[in-house]
């Protein structure tokens, strides 16, 4: 023991040696006798509690716990001591109490009710009481989180928190209350702990977090100054505690998924797909393509079947039976069969955490397997994390995390929509078949017409076939990833009140990805086919070994942040208290990576050749005229710096005032600025007002009210800016024709550029009815954000097309509501959370207009002064002409000039709908328990919002092969005017009248929708008494996803947020159990 | 105690300080190891090296609008790109955006690198490669000016070029400077005068040929003397070209059976360009001109390393210098169009011997042995007819055919009415229409006010 002591004193002063040349301060070591010492503890789970307020019952000394729990207040005989802290009920400790536990006296205090445990919320730099807070912060607990399983740890936050999910392109964007930008970045910040989070979030293991804390307001966000406009997401991992006994906890789950229901794309049907070709067959659409022998484009078998008959190699009967069996033939039946499967994820993972008193440990393991719907594709996932904390000493206490992950992805199979016949068709024609009878694979067209591809080199060239089915077989890509996080971070007491804390942190994701086209996949052959020659010998000259090809690639990101800080914490004079906090932060990025080639790769031998990558090679019949081998070598080497400085402090004033500032300074090495415009000042400030805490607030059915009021800037930076002209290098081997390097103007000089910045105003309300009955908050803000970076069009003859200007401001508002209520708290209880959010937008100012009204018609940011950033614009609709041509509106009169609308309508012209993200959204989630069940479910709206739904394109259903069901619907005979809006099919297509007619506001429609999203019925067992089995707790639960959409304001069935690709239904059954 | 407060309070500000100077360093690095502020002549040699922008990008609505090819009804009425189809029945008011901004491209990049080059006093071993890449970015931009004018300025006329609008000349590199159309007079005497710079700084020949070089100065200032009918300025500078170096290819030396008979950076190209890429041209869709495909006589060459014939009984273009089958038509500078503008510039001035020595010169690198005869003649007009023909001949879907058309189209004799007939629709273009000069395009004149040209 005396042995421990010397070695803690030695390192103690070790650290003090460190710490001295920037800090300043001494312990203070005194102790008077008299002086009563004392802990303030919870009950139960004895974890210290700071900041609660210790005074007598009649003499006027007051003071307040320490980080540690500790107080000292002077001894007053025969009078008791007054214990309390928000969110517990206080405690009252005799004169005689306090006499016979003196020198060891701890005081545990109990929470008000269980669940209603003091809230803690975390910024990243440090963590408050929300009762304590100014700014607007939601906090998502673990409870909340694990409620859904899933390796995806942002995909819990939907219908948990306010964040709005934009689901309607493949990638979801996150948004926190709302666009504050037009085209700079959108998303939040992510923080993990106390660091922004630099790598993939897919290595974050749900299971390892302890709660989301969500940064809204400029005065809970402005601690992150210049990232932080679009809101912060804090990730709070989870930790040990001191004098917390050993914990185990094991949990497991398996999800099944069904497979998707492909007959939601509305396609074109099969019979309607070769009406389409039987004419445009006839009126001579397909002779520029079948007399083309140069690039020989893909023609659909229904039109090699017609040309063959045209040709006299078939009879038309037999033309007519070849044409007939395809029209009862529908892809999706094929995709559906052959190219999906029932989706299986598993998720295991194990955990164990306790403490002693002057340590605490946690270490989890975690794996993942997910096989996907999509036959051959899926991923694994193991995470091991190890979070510990050392109190070396009274005042020093010393922190180590570690984060292994290592994941890998495999995806060798496109699915339907990624499966592409080149030659500018997008997608295949409905009845093609994957496989036959007896499920061997059959090929289909691509890149080339099959009636050429049937006969190319005559035999000595490699087959030049495309069978879908089989390449899935053969596909061997894979990515993998590996991060390594490591923390490291120092806490020094130099008085009760400062504190100094370092921080840092290094991690790494090394990526990996592998794509190995062997010799017998399409690619290969295509690639090694399209470089033969054959020469007049009959001999083939290669230009490509026969063989693999192999792409190889990898990226490295490095980071390492570091933080110095000053914290203090003080009370005095029993009613101030006072916490502030300085910073410096310092953080490099650098991200490097690179790709590269190898031609004739045989994996078994590993042997490869070399290939002529400098000169143009012919290709096959001049194909493709002469051309380098592709050569996709590239290398990235991109570093990132920056600098901060940061200060916060908040007073509070007899726990009833709080007051709040801060102010933060971001620099950044920005390329070809100035040092001193590489950064940007930004503030908040913030007040509180605890209204129960009011002598004269009496209101016995409501236990807690607090007003907020807040206000203040976040950023958003760019690195759009530059003050210079700024070149690019290109790599030889990408430049035409010469083996030169070459560059290429990124930015002309842009010297008046600035960051953008949201100005946000808050004003909350904070409440809780006795008994609990209800609780929540509502904030009511409003967002202005200025210099927002608009890409201006400029004169092409500048020799620039456009040009990035601070342009625009965007005045923003919403409401959130968050409440809480316990209906019923008997035997049964039945509980309920509601989220409710409503945001609008509307863009004050612009620089700039565009020339024609109709390019602020279609998806993506179209800005418009005077409308929100998502505004849906249309061409106004007057219905079908006794033609079935559709008809627009153009300068005051019926028009049917699709070009002149196209070209020359104006703004008032057109038709304004709405928005396209929903005003109003969010969640509702009732439970109900009885004994040991509990059920829950959450319900998902998103209300008042408009999308543009799709239809029938003839122009790209006879170039690209894609169509629409609604040609079934469209207008034949005179007469069917009156009952459908789609427009007679022409020929020739007019891309004009195609254009106008899918722009029109005939295709706008409601957006609103309700969602029940998922079920959850768990299964606890808490074992009572002295006999419990092995476990302390046991929670067994069945979870079921995506249940319906109970409610579409669209007629057509239509899913606006998804499209085609609606998540199937999936059940997850689980266990979890705590040792 | 005390000691220990004093070696805080000395040593707290001072780390601040170190720690803030190092922050200042800290954030000098670059952010991106591709990126860099030009500076060096490695830095503006890379920039005039970018092949894509300044020699793959040439304007092609000429050539479009051009009589060297017709299209099927078919081909026409599904054509995706609306400037294609417009062009192709030279409708009043076409927007050829893409022709404008490539083009001014070039004048950007040219005008950063001659700012960028004023600051850089060279080392004297260097001076060499200063002049060459100040000589280089003065071609580069009086070619693509040049090549704009051909589009959407008139023909020059001496009689009216001081009063008809030119183009913007852009000569800083100022993105705020408002572009104003100059006139033709000073269009063609400011692309005369920078070339006239380059040449005394470009070197006689180059690595490559997609740089400029002395040579091709003398290429390009014939072709520019040819159109302004400046037929003495064009012979002499012909006549340099050839003295210098550009020699003609013999075609009997290719073989009509390859796939692809001409390569790119032939001994006859001097500089190589070529045009933006135009669905008509493409040898899939545009069919030669029937009546061009018939005109080659037996034993020419060109009737088989030119053509091929499509399944369908048209023919299609396959003698693009630029490779045959590539999608983008070879549009720079070739000594076969030199030995032209030789042979018509001495024709034009009477000198009919020279004229024919040099046609003959010419046409025997054309003809089969067997088949070549020297052409001969004493009649000033019938040797012009002569190299006419010829030119007509040599000079398919090389973007000068546009050219040639405005300036033949001054003389009657020479003038041309083009027609294209869709279904049982005739478009026709006779000779001096107001369409010869191609509409400002929208995007222009939407952003600024300039003037449009008459229709």
């Amino acid at each position: 023991m005396q042995e421990k002591r010397n070695l803690n004193l030695s390192l103690y002063r070790c650290i003090i040696l460190i710490f001295c040349i920037c800090i300043s301060g001494l312990p203070i070591a005194a102790q008077q006798a008299n002086l009563i010492k004392g802990y303030v503890m919870e009950a139960g789970t004895r974890k210290p509690l700071s900041g609660a307020t210790v005074r007598y019952k009649k003499d006027q000394q007051i003071t307040h716990t320490t980080a540690s729990g500790q107080f000292l207040i002077g001894r007053v005989i025969d009078d008791s001591l007054y214990v309390s802290f928000v969110g517990y009920t206080p405690a009252i400790i005799s004169g005689d109490e306090i006499a016979s536990k003196t020198p060891n006296l701890v005081i545990y205090l109990t929470p008000v009710q269980t669940g209603l445990q003091e809230v803690v919320v975390s910024t990243g730099y440090q963590s408050l009481p929300k009762e304590r807070a100014t700014g607007s912060f939601e906090k998502v607990d673990q409870t909340t989180l694990s409620r859904r399983p899933g390796k995806d740890l942002l995909s819990h936050l939907e219908g948990t928190s306010s964040i709005l999910f934009d689901k309607r392109n493949k990638d979801q964007q996150l948004l926190v209350r709302g666009r504050s930008t037009l085209f700079a970045n959108n998303a939040p910040l992510l923080v993990v702990d106390n660091f922004p989070f630099d790598g993939s979030i897919e290595q974050i293991n749900p299971n390892d977090v302890e709660s989301v804390t969500l940064l809204k307001d400029a005065a809970a966000a402005s601690i992150w100054g210049a990232q932080a406009a679009n809101g912060v997401l804090v990730i709070t991992t989870r930790k040990g505690r001191y004098n917390q006994p050993l914990k185990v906890e094991a949990a497991t789950n398996i999800t099944v998924m069904d497979k998707p229901d492909l007959f939601k794309d509305n396609a074109t049907s099969s019979g309607d797909f070769i009406d389409v070709e039987e004419k445009l067959f006839k009126e001579g659409f397909y002779n520029n393509d079948i007399s083309n022998t140069y690039n020989r484009p893909p023609l659909s078998p229904v039109v090699e079947i017609l040309q063959k008959e045209k040709a006299g190699l078939i009879g038309h009967e037999q033309a007519v039976d070849q044409i007939a069996a395809l029209r009862q033939h529908d892809v999706r039946d094929d995709y559906r069969k052959y190219l999906y499967r029932t989706a299986i994820s598993q998720q295991h993972s194990v955990n164990l955490s306790g403490g002693a008193p002057g340590i605490h440990y946690f270490f989890s393991a975690g794996y993942d397997d997910q096989q996907n719907s999509l036959v051959r594709n899926g991923s694994q996932r193991i995470t091991l994390r190890s979070e510990n904390s050392l109190r070396l000493t009274k005042q020093l206490e010393l922190q180590l995390g570690l984060l292994y992950a290592y994941s890998k992805t495999t995806n060798n199979n496109p699915g339907p929509d990624m499966l592409s016949p080149g030659g500018g068709k997008f997608r295949y024609y409905p009845y093609a078949m994957l496989a036959d009878h007896n499920g061997a694979p059959l090929p289909l067209v691509k890149d080339y017409r099959a009636a050429f591809t049937d006969t190319a080199g005559a035999g000595m060239l490699q087959d030049w076939k495309y069978y879908p089915l089989r390449e899935v077989g053969l596909a061997d890509n894979r990515t993998t990833m590996q991060n390594y996080r490591l923390n490291l971070g120092a806490r020094y007491s130099i008085t009760p009140a400062l504190s100094a804390e370092l921080r840092y942190q290094y991690e790494r994701q090394a990526g990996g990805t592998w794509n190995l086209y062997n010799g017998e996949t399409y690619y290969a052959r295509n690639l090694i086919n399209l470089y033969s020659q054959i020469a007049g010998s009959g001999q083939v000259l290669y230009g490509i070994p026969r063989g693999g090809i192999l792409d190889e690639g990898a990226s490295d990101l490095t980071s390492h942040s570091g933080r110095a800080q000053l914290n203090y914490n003080q009370h005095w004079k029993e009613r101030h208290q006072l916490a502030a906090l300085a910073g410096l932060e310092m953080k490099e990025v650098r991200t490097r990576n690179n790709i590269h080639r190898t031609y004739g790769y045989d994996p078994d031998l590993l042997t490869f050749s070399n290939v002529n990558y400098v000169d143009y090679l012919p290709t096959y019949l001049n194909l493709n005229g002469s051309q380098r081998i592709p050569d996709p070598l590239a290398f990235g080497d991109i570093q990132l710096r920056y600098v901060s400085y940061y200060a916060n402090a908040s007073y509070t004033f007899d726990n009833r005032y709080v007051l709040s500032a801060s102010a933060r300074k971001d620099a950044s090495n920005l390329f070809g600025v100035k040092t001193n415009q590489k950064g940007v000042p930004l503030w908040s400030a913030g007040l509180r007002w605890n209204i129960s805490q009011e002598k004269f607030f009496n209101l016995s059915w409501l236990s807690m009210l607090a007003a907020r009021i807040t206000y203040g800037y976040n950023g958003n930076t760019s690195n759009r800016l530059s003050a210079l002209t700024i070149i690019n290098y290109g790599a030889a081997g990408s430049n035409f024709y010469i083996n030169q390097p070459f560059a290429t103007i990124v930015t002309p000089p842009n010297p008046s550029l600035r960051w953008e910045k949201t100005g946000t105003l808050n004003i909350g309300l904070d409440f809780r009815l006795r008994g609990n009955a209800l609780s929540g908050s509502i904030d009511y803000y409003t967002k202005k954000s200025t210099d927002l970076i608009g890409i201006t069009p400029l004169d092409p003859t500048t020799g620039v097309v456009n040009m990035s200007k601070n342009s625009a401001i965007i005045q923003g508002r919403g409401i959130d509501i968050s409440l809480q209520s316990r209906i019923i708290d008997r035997k049964v209880k039945l509980e309920a959370a509601l989220l409710f959010s409503y945001n609008t937008n509307k863009i004050t100012r612009y620089l700039y207009k565009y020339t024609r009204a109709s390019s602020y018609i279609g998806s993506g940011i179209n800005p418009l002064e005077g409308r929100p950033t998502d505004a849906i614009l249309s061409y106004r609709w007057e219905g079908l002409d006794a033609n079935g041509n559709p008809q627009g509106w153009l300068n005051g009169s019926v028009s049917k000039d699709y070009y002149a609308i196209t070209n020359k309508s104006l703004l008032s012209d057109l038709v304004y709908s709405g928005r396209a993200l929903p005003p109003f959204y969010g969640a509702f989630r009732p439970s109900v328990s009885y004994s040991r069940w509990t059920l829950s479910a959450n319900f998902l709206f998103k209300l008042g919002h408009y999308f543009l739904r799709n239809s029938i394109n003839y122009s790209a259903l006879y170039q690209n092969w894609t169509g629409h069901s609604d040609f079934a619907l469209r207008w034949q005979q005179p007469g069917d005017e009156k009952t459908t809006n789609v427009p007679a099919m022409i020929y020739p297509a007019d891309p004009y009248r195609d254009g106008f007619y899918l722009q029109s506001s005939a295709l706008v429609e409601k957006a609103g929708m309700i969602r029940w999203k998922d079920l959850n019925l768990q299964y606890t067992i808490t074992p009572q008494g002295k006999h419990s089995p092995l476990f302390s707790q046991l929670l067994c639960y069945l979870y079921l996803e995506n249940i319906a959409t109970i409610y579409r304001a669209n007629k057509y069935g239509l899913d606006p947020e998804y499209g085609a690709s609606v998540p199937p239904r999936s059940i997850s059954f689980g266990i979890k159990a705590t040792f | 105690m005390k000691y220990y407060k004093l070696i805080v309070a000395v040593c707290l500000p001072l780390t601040v300080m170190l720690l803030l100077n190092a922050c200042r360093k800290f954030l000098d690095a670059k952010p991106d190891k591709k990126m860099v502020i030009p500076a060096t002549l490695h830095d503006l040699q890379a920039m005039l090296d970018d092949v894509g922008a300044m020699n793959l990008s040439c304007p092609i609505a000429g050539e479009v609008a051009a009589d060297n090819y017709y299209l099927t009804y078919d081909a026409w009425a599904n054509l995706s790109v609306v400037t294609d189809k417009e062009n192709y029945v030279w409708a009043s008011d076409v927007s050829n955006d893409k022709d404008w901004s490539t083009a001014f491209k070039v004048v950007f990049k040219a005008n950063v690198v001659l700012e960028t080059l004023r600051d850089i006093d060279p080392d004297p071993g260097q001076i060499a490669v200063w002049k060459r890449i100040k000589g280089s970015a003065l071609f580069y931009r009086a070619f693509a000016f040049f090549m704009i004018a051909q589009e959407f300025a008139p023909a020059y006329d001496p009689a009216t070029a001081s009063t008809d609008a030119g183009i913007p000349l852009r000569l800083t590199a100022d993105i705020n400077e408002i572009s104003v159309r100059s006139s033709v007079e000073q269009t063609y005497s400011t692309i005369i005068k920078d070339l006239e710079t380059a040449s005394q700084l470009l070197p006689l020949q180059v690595e490559y040929k997609t740089r400029p070089s002395r040579v091709a100065t003398f290429a390009l200032l014939s072709r520019i003397h040819l159109s302004m009918s400046d037929y003495i300025k064009a012979a002499n500078y012909a006549d340099s070209c050839i003295g210098d170096g550009a020699q003609l290819l013999d075609y009997n030396r290719l073989s009509s059976t390859a796939a692809e008979p001409f390569v790119r950076f032939n001994p006859e190209v001097i500089f190589h360009v070529s045009a933006n890429y135009s669905y008509c041209l493409d040898p899939a869709r545009g069919n030669i001109d029937s009546i061009l495909v018939q005109s080659y006589a037996a034993g020419d060459l060109r009737s088989q390393l030119f053509f091929r014939k499509n399944p369908n009984g048209a023919s299609s273009f396959r003698g693009n210098y630029n490779g045959s089958s590539s999608s983008q038509l070879f549009a720079g500078l070739a000594a076969d169009e030199v030995y032209l503008n030789l042979a018509e510039s001495r024709a034009r001035q009477g000198n009919i011997t020279a004229a024919l020595q040099t046609l003959n010169a010419f046409r025997q690198k054309r003809y089969t042995p067997e088949s070549f005869f020297p052409v001969s003649t004493t009649s000033a007009s019938e040797a012009l007819a002569k190299v006419l023909e010829e030119r007509r001949k040599q000079l398919v879907f090389r973007a000068i055919r546009w050219t040639d058309l405005r300036r033949l189209n001054k003389t009657p004799g020479t003038a041309i009415t083009i027609k294209r007939r869709l279904n049982d629709q005739t478009y026709i273009l006779p000779p001096n229409d107001l369409r010869y000069v191609l509409q400002i395009p929208n995007s222009v004149t939407s952003l600024i006010d300039i003037p449009k040209n008459p229709r």
